[in-house]
């Protein structure tokens, strides 16, 4: 896993939007399980226990939700080389992916209502090998991810299928 | 969206063709009725699926809009205008033979139209698919159907408490064949289909209506398959696979051996295949299996699945005698007797493997084309699958332990389309059931033979000794959790689950001290484990994507493990220290 020269990160609104997002599904998703779990649970252990459990559980969550898009963020960089496209991403779990230009079936951007608020757009590049994007970056300003879009659908030759 | 302009590069293939006799299309565009286009346009839902160009379903709305790009607009011209009239039209159900060709263009056509001809008649006639092929279909259809559908019936015989909810049940089995009796007459009776202008344009469908333009230089393969029943008949059925949907997207079930051969001459002529006449290039067979080769393949079969079943309906059937039976058997139950009866059951689903891959496999014969691999199988359904050399994606060797003492192996080959062949999703498309081990090599060059290697003699990079370490935690935590389950449910035998360890562990070294990889200029090799050792080996120039993922343990370790993408599907190499991947990331990118 190392670094390329002209690798370049994300754009930085990406932290906030990552941490609204994971906020966001803090409170609508997983503080309402915790509790309604934690009320099924009540009945069997005792609830002080429950309680202290459930609350610790909701402060890693929240804690995890500020600080982990940051380590995201600064694990996260990608690079248009001269052959293909690379992306290294991945805080625990690591990941390096290069997908040659001629291999690109096509390239979508795709943006969210929340990435519409911060002006930030996904990018998936998407090759014959499967059902799903092969590639994808997060967290691009649009006309970056725009400009990324029309540079690697640009790219023609043999597909190899 | 991107523009009509923006999507042009990328489809060149596509529509090259099309571009090729653009000369031609003024005529054309006088000689058609025009007034039909406009007439069938908003009837017809457009379920195009050539995804590809979707300026030709914009072009469908309203021809007069699109000017330049006259080719488009005109090979939906030629669907709309094409769909036979009369029962295309109002009502397909009353197709009959006089759908039939008249005899000039019939015989034109079965002259042996070059491809040269196709590409600038103005207009192809439709054929159909051959008369009897309904009658023929019906019944193998049906029963397939019913056929899958074994563990309900099962219920249904054996089980099933109140009369009422066998009825159900009944029905459920009932509405399926029906469903599938409707299909079988919906493809037989709507389905038209031409070689023209260079394409395959398959037309089907009653209510929804789907035309289908595919592109012979995209086959992946071609399979003609012909059961008891087309054999009796004198029919065959077409099967064309590209790398599209996960099914056979271009189904012609089915035509006379004739029609079959000649659409797939049509086919060689302008795509990737190899046509009939191109058989005396044949080399010689590189591979046939004799019976007892087929019989040692169906007994390595795995077959504990097989025997699970038989045992559960066993006990079922006890059961079904009657409670007092039941218990009686029980009581009188030696060890013994539980030995020969698991003894039969492997005996019996021995049995059953072994015929069903004589059925599979028997007459199997491989042989190499010019720049092709053909196969031939089978006792009652004959099946012809050719794969275009330049379409294998992968070539996958199993050896499991058995057949691997036997001195065999089989080879797997795979393309970018993935078939599914009655209602399991087939990954291999051509199967080499056995080969003797020293010919693994000789087999597998000729199917991949860009990779120019050969994985039996030449010694591969061992997996890195540290992911050892790694296979031995996992394997010692996944044997400590049966053992935890055997000691908290077993009786007296819970002290045999402590068993589970060290073979566990031996199983882990085994497994590693196998595994290995390969990667040359041409080719990548990755070889896994010991019980089932799987050697797979890939043509550098068909890699799609290449990836390292490293979880934090392997991180722990400085290992890191490279997965390499090709259409269809994907192999992960042994785990590898930093260095090696650090090479293979400069070798593979």
């Amino acid at each position: 896993m190392h670094d390329s020269t002209d690798a370049k990160s994300l754009d930085p609104k990406a932290v906030m939007l990552w941490r609204m997002q994971r906020l966001i599904r803090l409170l609508v998703v997983t503080i309402p399980m915790l509790i309604a779990v934690g009320i099924a649970a009540a009945s069997v252990v005792r609830s002080e226990l429950v309680i202290v459990l459930v609350i610790t559980l909701i402060a890693v969550n929240g804690v995890l939700a500020i600080s982990w898009p940051a380590l995201e963020y600064g694990a996260f960089r990608y690079a248009v080389r001269d052959e293909d496209l690379l992306v290294q991403s991945g805080v625990l779990f690591k990941r390096w992916s290069s997908i040659p230009h001629n291999r690109i079936q096509h390239v979508d951007t795709r943006q969210g209502p929340m990435e519409r608020i911060f002006g930030l757009s996904r990018l998936l590049v998407f090759t014959a090998a499967g059902m799903s994007a092969d590639g994808s970056i997060p967290g691009l300003r649009t006309a970056e991810a725009e400009r990324l879009r029309d540079l690697l659908s640009r790219r023609g030759g043999d597909d190899g299928v | 969206m991107v523009s009509e302009d923006d999507d042009k590069p990328e489809h060149t293939d596509e529509i090259a063709i099309d571009e090729l006799d653009g000369d031609d299309k003024p005529t054309e565009e006088a000689d058609r009725p025009e007034p039909h286009v406009p007439d069938e346009s908003p009837t017809r839902p457009f379920q195009r699926p050539r995804m590809s160009s979707p300026s030709v379903s914009e072009a469908g709305i309203d021809p007069a809009e699109i000017g330049p790009s006259v080719h488009d607009f005109d090979s939906v011209g030629m669907h709309l205008e094409a769909v036979p009239q009369p029962s295309g039209n109002g009502n397909p159900l009353m197709t009959d033979p006089s759908i039939e060709l008249p005899e000039p263009l019939d015989t034109l056509v079965a002259g042996g139209m070059m491809e040269a001809d196709t590409l600038l008649t103005p207009d192809t006639p439709w054929r159909s698919l051959h008369p009897v092929s309904l009658a023929v279909n019906l019944l193998p259809r049906a029963w397939a159907t019913v056929r899958n559908m074994w563990p309900i019936l099962l219920f249904i015989f054996l089980g099933g408490e109140g009369f009422g909810f066998r009825l159900a049940e009944l029905m459920i089995v009932l509405i399926f064949t029906l469903a599938s009796v409707w299909n079988t007459f919906i493809h037989w009776a709507t389905l038209r289909y031409r070689m023209h202008q260079g394409r395959l344009e398959i037309n089907t469908g009653l209510l929804n209506k789907q035309s289908r333009t595919i592109d012979p230089a995209r086959i992946q393969n071609v399979e003609l398959v012909q059961n008891l029943f087309h054999s009796w008949a004198g029919l065959v059925e077409l099967r064309i696979d590209t790398a599209g949907e996960l099914s056979t997207e271009g189904l012609l079930s089915a035509l006379s051996v004739e029609d079959a051969t000649e659409l797939r001459d049509q086919l060689a002529r302008v795509g990737s295949l190899t046509s009939s006449d191109d058989e005396s290039e044949v080399i010689e067979p590189i591979v046939s299996m004799g019976i007892p080769e087929i019989l040692a393949f169906g007994l390595t079969q795995r077959t504990i699945g097989t025997v699970a079943v038989i045992a559960i309906v066993g006990f079922e059937f006890m059961n079904q005698a009657g409670p007092e039976v039941a218990r009686e058997v029980s009581q009188n139950l030696q060890p013994s007797t539980i030995i020969a009866a698991l003894m039969l059951a492997f005996v019996g689903s021995w049995a059953v493997s072994a015929l069903t891959s004589i059925f599979r496999f028997y007459g199997y014969r491989m042989t190499r084309l010019d720049d092709a691999v053909r196969t031939t199988q089978g006792l009652t359904t004959k099946r012809n699958v050719e794969i275009p050399l330049s379409k294998v994606q992968m070539v996958r060797t199993d050896e499991p332990l058995v057949r691997r003492m036997m001195g065999y192996g089989t080879v797997l080959i795979e393309t970018a389309g993935l078939g599914v062949v009655e209602g399991q999703v087939r990954q291999a498309e051509g199967m080499v059931p056995m080969v003797e081990a020293e010919e693994l090599s000789a087999v597998t060059a000729c199917t991949v033979p860009h990779a120019n290697v050969d994985p039996w003699t030449t010694p591969l990079r061992p997996a890195h000794p540290r992911s050892l370490y790694r296979a031995i935690v996992a394997a010692s935590v996944r044997a400590c959790v049966f053992i935890a389950i055997g000691f908290t449910f077993l009786g007296y035998l819970k002290w045999l689950t402590v068993a589970l360890l060290p073979m566990a562990l031996i199983g882990a070294w085994l497994d590693w001290a196998k595994q290995g990889w390969l990667v040359t200029p041409n080719s990548i090799v990755s070889r896994r484990g010991f019980f089932n050792r799987r050697t797979f080996i890939l043509s550098r120039d068909k890699l799609q994507s290449v990836h390292v993922v490293q979880g934090p343990f392997m991180r722990l370790h400085g290992l890191s493990r490279v997965v390499v993408r090709v259409a269809g599907s994907q192999v992960s190499l042994p785990e590898t220290g930093a260095e090696d991947t650090a090479w293979l990331e400069d070798a593979l990118s």
